[in-house]
């Protein structure tokens, strides 16, 4: 035991001894796990919205994108929330709810963030909730809600939540909004519904109106005009955007966007590796000389080794580690994918570089 | 393994960081270019906020002021383009081009266009009315082809400078001229708006502007420093091997030199692959639109890591050379 007290205490010696190379594998180590750990979220996020969206593209979906215009005159319209309560009706369309629920209501929902879905299509965008295809009222509590049952009168009905949705349930949004639903209350309500709801959350469910074009039913020409015409008196211009076009494209800007950071950054790794290698192999070099004399006098290979260990441990995987642990502390689940990447190849060069020390320890020694 | 593949993976990886460097650079030009709505030379930007309805009275007043502005910018020939901010106002261009020089020529004074391939262009084909239309305006006049930066955007109407609308969002002047700018400025508020003109695109506002370009110039230099530092390890282990040479008559200079001429096709090659591999990257994720500029600039790349990384590799191995001869003499 005190044997092995004392190759610890050589290890950390030899730590301080290369001070300059562990520094810099530390903070190169930090600066990639901070920006891999900023950027590469933002794609995979628009990866899974894509995987997400891809039975609602195979629809021929239109959204909007929304101009408001505060210089003209509002009206309350309903003309368009009749079309879009009609076309969830015949299942040509799907919306939810996100914003905006209950304003009068402070404490609706125990103030958790509330999510409203609509129509018997909601099985496109809304994913993990049991029977998606009924549209009959019930509410649902997201899996990390610590409650057992919140109560939420809304539009007439009174609803109870009391079943906890898995973890993996979350919804798509065209607009690139969409979010697990570990945090949220979600409710289901029938199409009729809408027309009974605050003026808020109807534009709120127009602005997340997805319509589904390739349905034999879906909505006419007249009717589209006279959305748009009813929302643009609402003082919302609205513009058709084809979601099978646009949602591509969108990923292929985030991707330009964020390539230049996750690529390079990933390839900073490689050389800190290299550079982690590379001290391996000075270290075995300049130890040998001692190694070799203690072996003729009685060490096994093992309590050799434990020095080298300890050096490799606290010069790569605690580098790698210490700013992985703080991101993942910092940035919670945003950090899980990167985190794991990067660890998964500590790890792994780590023991290459271990069997390689030892491998020339053993052979120089013998 | 040690001998070629470390020279080599040094290349690889330098100069896959120097390619995305490449990348962000023209990314970056190529927003800059686009900024200017399709006027070349030098412009202006101005950003004009958007502003409540005035009363009728002083509609006048503003109408009035965007007469005088529109005779202003035909008087001095200056091209005035402006266009909404995203999700504010009318998804709509406001185009005055006295020069006819750009894209917007067959753009007549209040007259209204729909853009190119936008959803309202079908709408105007099928003769439905049109729903985002402001009420002041009663037909539309043909079809518009605006600039590149302008498409693919949700610009739905070209509108030609007219009293009627009042310009929103960010405007381009095509002059630098203080003096004409101020000018502009001051009519803009007489037509009761609050112009402000945005800062000048520098090389120093372009990096702040760019993250991207900031980060993988930050990069390049922490890789040759980790570079420099591994390589130092590894070739540390080609000494011996080097001092055989000197039996031979063989000085520190001309051992370095030999080594770097033996490595060289590796470093090139190696090289070659980093900036192939962003190549090969674009074709499976399609992130950027392959143009010559980029690729001149990619070659550029190749031939810097390449450069970078044999000067690494001679002064790494040369300095090593002269320690160890130093201590073998002091012995």
């Amino acid at each position: 035991m005190r044997q092995f007290g004392h190759e610890v205490g050589n290890g950390i010696a030899l730590v301080a001894n290369h001070f300059i190379q562990v520094i810099t594998i530390m903070m190169l180590m930090g600066l990639v796990c901070f920006s891999i750990g900023m950027n590469l979220p933002i794609v995979t996020d628009k990866a899974i919205a894509l995987y997400q969206s891809q039975e609602l593209r195979a629809h021929d979906p239109v959204y909007f994108t929304a101009y408001y215009d505060d210089t003209r005159e509002k009206t309350e319209d309903q003309a368009s929330v009749n079309i879009l309560a009609n076309e969830l009706t015949k299942g040509t369309a799907v919306s939810y709810i996100s914003n905006d629920i209950e304003l009068s209501h402070k404490d609706f929902a125990n103030r958790h963030h509330v999510f409203i879905v609509m129509g018997s299509k909601a099985n496109l965008a809304v994913f993990g909730i049991p029977h998606p295809q009924s549209t009959k009222p019930r509410a649902y509590l997201g899996s990390a809600l610590t409650e057992t049952s919140i109560n939420l009168p809304i539009a007439g009905y009174k609803l109870t939540a009391r079943e906890h949705l898995p973890a993996n349930a979350s919804f798509f949004s065209p607009h690139g909004f969409g979010e697990s639903f570990a945090h949220y209350v979600v409710i289901v309500l029938p199409p009729s519904a809408l027309l009974r709801m605050d003026e808020a959350e109807k534009e709120n469910a127009l602005f997340n109106t997805v319509f589904l074009m390739n349905e034999p039913s879906h909505i006419s020409d007249h009717d589209l005009s006279a959305f748009l015409h009813s929302c643009h008196r609402r003082g919302m211009d609205f513009i058709p955007q084809n979601l099978s076009v646009d949602l591509p494209e969108q990923f292929r800007k985030v991707v330009a966007f964020t390539i230049s950071y996750v690529v390079p950054s990933l390839a900073l790794l490689i050389l800190v590796f290299f550079l982690f290698y590379s001290l391996g192999k000075t270290l075995v070099r300049e130890e040998m000389t001692e190694l070799r004399i203690r072996y003729l006098f009685g060490a096994t290979l093992g309590s050799l080794s434990i020095r080298v260990i300890t050096f490799l441990l606290l010069s790569l995987v605690i580098p790698a580690v210490l700013p992985t642990a703080l991101l993942a502390y910092w940035a919670q689940e945003k950090f899980v994918i990167p985190g794991i990447i990067i660890l998964i190849f500590t790890a792994i060069v780590f023991v290459l570089c271990t069997l390689t020390s030892m491998r020339t320890i053993k052979r120089s020694i013998s | 393994m040690h001998k070629k593949l470390t020279a080599a993976l040094s290349a690889f990886i330098f100069s896959l960081i120097l390619a995305f460097l490449a990348f962000s650079v023209s990314e970056a030009l190529n927003e800059i270019h686009n900024q200017s709505f399709g006027i070349g030379g030098e412009y202006t930007q101005l950003s004009i906020p958007q502003m409540a309805n005035p009363s009728p009275d002083r509609k006048q007043e503003q109408e009035k002021a965007l007469i005088k502005l529109r005779k202003y910018l035909a008087d001095e020939k200056i091209i005035f383009i402006s266009a909404t901010d995203r999700g504010e106002g009318n998804p709509s261009v406001l185009v005055y081009d006295p020069l006819s020089t750009t894209w917007a020529r067959n753009v007549k004074p209040s007259q209204t266009y729909v853009v190119k391939g936008s959803y309202f262009e079908e709408l105007w084909k099928k003769k439905q009315n049109n729903p985002l239309l402001i009420e002041s305006i009663s037909r539309i006049n043909g079809v518009i082809d605006p600039d590149a930066s302008l498409q693919g955007q949700e610009y739905q109407f070209v509108h030609g400078l007219d009293e009627k609308i009042s310009p929103s969002g960010k405007a381009i002047l095509s002059t630098q001229n203080p003096e004409k700018v101020q000018h502009v400025q001051s009519l803009l508020s007489q037509a009761l708006l609050q112009p402000q003109v945005l800062p000048r695109m520098t090389w120093k506002t372009a990096l702040i502007t760019h993250k991207e370009i900031d980060f993988t110039l930050l990069v390049s230099v922490l890789s040759i420093v980790a570079c420099v530092m591994a390589l130092n390890g590894v070739l540390e282990g080609l000494i011996p091997e080097f001092i055989i040479h000197t039996y031979s008559g063989g000085t520190a200079l001309s051992i370095t030199r030999k080594y770097i001429r033996h490595q060289f096709p590796t470093v090139a090659l190696s090289s070659l692959a980093g900036s192939v591999f962003l190549l090969i990257l674009n074709a499976m994720l399609q992130f950027a639109r392959l143009n010559p500029f980029l690729l001149s600039l990619l070659l550029l790349s190749w031939l810097a890591s390449t450069l970078i990384v044999e000067l690494m590799l001679f002064l790494i191995v040369f300095s090593q050379l002269q320690v160890t001869f130093a201590t073998n003499r002091k012995k």
